[in-house]
């Protein structure tokens, strides 16, 4: 092949979206994979024989619909799996469980605080009116507020207005949503610290960031994009877990009229009169394009791999301050079955959305600090999703599998290095964490395999091994991602697009990058042509 | 007036720098004030004291940064005595090697010190503080009057200003400024500079008396409040006598002006008739009357304890229940027989206002510590030597140093009886790492930890801000919504301290613009 419209570097979720849509417009489209595989961060390996499991990537996220419908992923056999339920593990033997429906919730919540049963309806109505409003904002590329025309100006104007306007009630609500901690927030619904702790945990995850911090809050919300009745939200995850996804996504990409070349490894971006017009790979092949795409994470995509020229100072900088921290160390345990957990029924429907171990807010909060001191903390925070209980397919019969992401895990050590000895310790910190709660867990393992963050980065290019391809953190978000001037997903290099999750809205929803930068292709493609 | 009047125009409770300014405005505006105030002296964590015979220092509070030149007119302070003895003071972060840096200002000389650590940093000073400076003139006419009271009709034209101001500030600057809002000092540092030492003092200043380190979000805007307040203040520094010196400049102005200034008063209880201010009751039972009174007491006590939660709409009790106070300090001063040998300091430097801060690190493991219960290892500080701008603070020769030490816990493990010594050692053996011959000249001295501020001036464990600087806590919410204009939501009780717009420090402002609160209202009525 000599010439495409589009290479995309890199078929991950978001390379597949991005190279899906660019496609369904007509455009001919290469995706060139270093792998054997499809998926990049969502590809599963085998833990052990018959076992599958991501090695690098969550076991769960969130699937816009609108995607879903749009690459019609139905029909390309993907079925999704409702997950209810997750249940917190407490030291003194105590646990809170999340329930769909509203009546089972709010009596589970009552066990610790009659107070907070009749919180929690006010708790996930305002849930699921701020969940709603980031989920609108999940497919659109973001406005530069920095950009100036007059219709700049007049939207600036209007939003001023209608934040001036608001009653003063509801716009205290709104700073305190974005600015407060999650421990402050949390406490203005609910007294039971357990039950704090047990709403703060999923919000933590992979996100560089204590309890106490401000603007931990706005990042409740994310779980109940997806749904909820009144009761704890639920999660939808692909059946064969996220490899079925990218495998459905790559069957779409093909259907319109894409290629996927894989063991290709682009060691350069072909430059033509300082645009992008193709790449060069390891072997020295050339393919030019019209447009390259990079999946790769933003500091990868113009610091680390390609020899840029003319890459504005200012630029560089900026990519370079970007800020990626590895925190979640990826544990999988294969298990040849269920291990009982104390005080917990091994039918509680609850369990199928996984166990969070971490101790109260301030053990998390502990832990944050031995981050920041980049040693080991002493226990860390585990969120241990268990994929098999709804989705078998995942392992030999009766095998279950414990997806854990094991958080605070530094990338670097202040007095050495991730050594044997201490990555042995740290496994035996996480089993004996789990043991605590499930006696003779340790005897059920078939097989375990650890991803210390430094792990992510040597396997997955994920600089420092940050989850999400650079923090989110309101800086880094919205239209502040990946940089302030550049949240269209375009860059200083005419033709070249990061498509990757650096680009808003990150790890928010899978692939919704991807598909954000191939709208902002095609947008300008037609503002160039008419 | 007869020393035993009990009725008046308004009564100010609390005689420290805020309810002495307060208290001055009324007075100014014809207004028969009695200021009311526990303590033996005026001034609240704004006095002068003796550490020891001849040697005198700021007990608490040890700067002015931030108070408006238009106070001390309006007022005539200079006629009652207040002279600065600096008000142009360098800020120095102190280098174990000598290369220490000199912050705020724009010398030549002193940009030059940057590049001692990093050659790339004198420019980026240049562009930090230009941009700093620009985001200082967006937010200072929020913070140097009362908040406008926006109404429908009033947003669209609020919003046209607003909207119109930011676009003056450039694309570059507006999007670092939305970049800004919610980053750590960390980050904004770190997307700044390269030296290590610039860093730590920058993220001691931004986070300097709140419960925050240099990774907390949010901090970078509290160095950009910080500077706003600077700015309106028109420098920092300190007046001739210390602190102290403007306390007593406050209470002479307000007492020439006609207000009494009552001590050893306490009030325990403001009374409320009918939904209305009648006025306060002392501890020994005398009341006193008025139609307004103004508190400079936090917020949370004025309305919870004082007035007493029943009077309040149910939302304004969640409200003000909720403020947060956070933010344990220390002061230690010492009287010196000699001035402490710094290498490489010239007049300078030794009148500069000096940060121990090396670098972020140091600074987030003191907050770390604090927050475990700890003491930190290596001890954050700020210091000055008052002495060196104002010798008749000190016999000739000799000189008092004040230690403000951020991040030290409440409630310190193993109890303060075992730690203070200890802890004492550690902020001595660490300002001797820069100036080595520091403990030889130490005559006498005095600590207070926290728990023992908190007994003097209520601000030990509640940080020095009456609630913390937080965008829940500030403009329209400080020191909660519905609350920001002063009245506290009785008729008559207002609210004048600095838990009040536009908050912290020494400026002033809070109980000038209670004042004016007060004054207007009673205008329309």
């Amino acid at each position: 092949m000599d010439r495409v419209d589009a290479v995309i570097i890199g078929a991950g979720l978001n390379g597949l979206t991005a190279a899906a849509r660019l496609g369904g417009a007509g455009l001919s489209v290469l995706i060139v994979e270093r792998s054997a595989q499809v998926g990049g961060g969502a590809a599963h390996g085998q833990p052990a024989p018959g076992y599958s499991a991501p090695p690098i990537g969550f076991s769960h996220g969130y699937v816009p619909p609108e995607l879903i419908r749009e690459f019609d992923l139905a029909r390309e056999g993907l079925q999704l799996i409702r997950r209810e339920g997750g249940i917190s593990l407490f030291d003194d033997g105590s646990h809170v469980a999340n329930y769909a429906n509203e009546n089972v919730m709010r009596r589970e919540l009552a066990r610790h605080s009659r107070r907070d049963a009749d919180a929690w309806p006010r708790f996930v109505r305002d849930m699921k009116r701020q969940a709603e409003l980031i989920r609108q904002s999940l497919l659109k590329a973001q406005e530069d507020p920095g950009e100036w025309s007059l219709s700049a100006l007049k939207q600036m104007m209007s939003r001023t207005k209608s934040v001036l306007q608001m009653e003063p009630e509801a716009l205290y609500d709104l700073t305190r949503f974005w600015s407060l901690s999650l421990d402050d927030f949390l406490e203005g619904y609910f007294e039971s610290p357990a039950v704090r702790a047990h709403l703060a945990a999923p919000a933590l995850i992979g996100r560089a960031l204590g309890p106490a911090d401000p603007t931990g809050a706005a990042f409740l919300p994310a779980q109940w994009m997806t749904g909820t009745t009144g009761g704890a939200p639920w999660r939808m995850s692909p059946k064969g877990g996220t490899q079925a996804l990218a495998d459905c996504l790559a069957g779409v990409v093909q259907a319109r009229g894409g290629d996927i070349r894989f063991h290709a490894e682009v060691t350069d971006i072909k430059m033509m009169d300082k645009k992008a017009a193709g790449v060069i790979l390891a072997d020295g092949e050339e393919i030019d394009a019209g447009i390259v795409l990079s999946d790769l994470d933003i500091k990868r995509s113009f610091l680390s791999l390609f020899q840029w020229s003319g890459l504005p100072d200012g630029f560089a900088r900026d990519v370079a301050n970007v800020r990626m921290d590895g925190i979640v160390a990826r544990i999988n345990f294969a298990l040849k079955g269920l291990p009982e957990i104390n005080g917990v029924a091994s039918d509680n429907p609850a369990l199928s959305g996984g166990l969070m171990i971490g101790g109260g807010l301030h053990a998390m909060e502990r832990a944050y600090e031995d981050w920041l001191d980049e040693r080991p903390p002493s226990a860390p925070l585990l969120e241990i999703a268990i994929p098999t209980l709804e989705d078998p397919s995942l392992a030999p019969e009766g095998g279950h599998i414990f997806a854990v992401s094991a958080q605070y895990i530094p990338t670097e050590l202040h007095d050495g290095v991730w050594s044997d000895v201490r990555r042995k310790a740290l496994m035996q910190t996480v089993k004996d964490m789990i043991s605590h709660h499930a006696h003779g867990f340790e005897d059920h393992i078939v097989a375990e395999e650890l991803r210390l963050p430094s792990d992510i980065e040597d396997q997955a290019g994920y600089t420092r091994g940050d989850p999400f391809l650079g923090q989110m953190s309101l800086d880094q978000m919205f239209f502040n991602r990946p940089v302030p001037g550049f949240s269209g997903y375009e860059s200083p290099i005419k033709n070249f697009y990061v498509c990757s999750a650096s680009g808003h809205p990150a790890g928010l929803a899978l692939g919704a990058a991807g598909a954000n930068a191939a709208q902002s292709i095609l947008g300008s493609l037609k503002g160039r042509r008419s | 007036m007869s020393d035993d009047a009990l009725q008046y125009d308004a009564i100010v409770i609390g005689a420290g720098h805020n309810g002495l300014v307060a208290a001055g405005y009324l007075a100014k505006a014809g207004k028969n004030v009695v200021v009311l105030d526990s303590a033996e002296a005026v001034g609240g964590a704004a006095q002068t004291a003796e550490i020891s015979p001849d040697y005198q220092v700021s007990t608490a509070a040890h700067l002015v940064s931030g108070f408006p030149r238009q106070i001390e007119k309006d007022l005539k302070l200079s006629k009652h005595g207040l002279a600065w003895a600096t008000n142009d003071m360098a800020t120095v972060a102190l280098d174990r090697d000598g290369k220490h840096i000199m912050l705020s200002s724009s010398r030549k000389s002193d940009i030059a010190t940057l590049t001692a650590h990093a050659a790339q940093d004198a420019d980026a000073w240049k562009a930090f503080e230009g941009r700093v400076g620009k985001y200082v003139k967006l937010l200072k006419p929020l913070l140097d009057k009362r908040l406008p009271d926006v109404s429908a009709e009033a947003a669209t034209k609020a919003a046209a200003m607003l909207a119109l101001r930011l676009e003056k500030m450039g694309p570059a600057d507006l999007r670092a400024f939305l970049q800004l809002v919610p980053s750590s000092v960390a980050s904004l540092l770190d997307r700044s500079f390269e030296g290590d030492l610039i860093k730590g003092a920058l993220s001691l200043e931004a986070t300097l008396g709140a419960h925050a380190g240099p990774h907390t979000p949010g901090t970078a805007f509290s160095y950009v409040y910080k500077k706003t307040q600077e700015a309106i203040g028109q420098g920092m520094g300190y007046p001739v006598g210390g602190t102290g010196a403007l306390t007593e400049a406050l209470a002479s102005a307000a007492e020439g002006l006609g207000a009494r200034i009552r001590l050893e008063s306490p009030v325990i209880e403001i009374i409320i008739e009918e939904g209305r201010i009648k006025g306060v009751r002392l501890a020994d039972g005398t009341v006193f009357e008025a139609p307004i009174v103004l508190s400079s007491v936090d917020p949370k006590t004025t309305c919870l304890d004082l007035v007493g939660a029943r009077h309040f709409e149910t939302p304004a009790v969640t409200h003000v229940s909720r403020i947060k106070m956070k933010g344990a300090t220390a002061k230690i001063n010492l009287a010196l027989e000699g001035l402490p040998t710094f290498a490489n300091f010239s007049d300078r430097e030794y009148g500069g206002r000096l940060l121990i801060a090396p670098d972020m690190g140091t600074v987030e493991r003191s907050f770390t510590a604090a927050k475990r219960g700890e003491l930190t290892l290596d001890p954050v500080m700020e210091l000055v030597i008052p002495s060196y701008h104002d010798p008749r603070l000190a016999p000739m020769g000799h000189h008092v140093m004040s230690i403000i030490v951020p991040n030290v816990p409440f409630d310190v493990d193993g109890g303060w009886d075992t730690q203070k010594d200890p802890f004492v050692k550690r902020v001595i053996d660490t300002i001797s790492d820069y100036a080595p011959d520091l403990s030889d000249k130490i005559i006498a001295g005095e600590v207070l930890t926290p728990p023992e501020l908190e007994d003097r001036f209520g601000w030990g464990n509640r940080g020095w801000h009456q609630g913390n600087m937080s965008f829940d806590q500030l403009l329209s919410f400080r020191p909660a919504p519905g609350m920001a204009h002063y009245e506290a939501g009785v008729s008559g009780l207002y609210l004048c301290g600095v838990g009040t717009h536009p908050g912290g420090g020494l400026t002033g402002l809070p109980g000038k613009l209670s004042a004016e609160a007060a004054l207007a209202a009673e205008k329309v009525s």
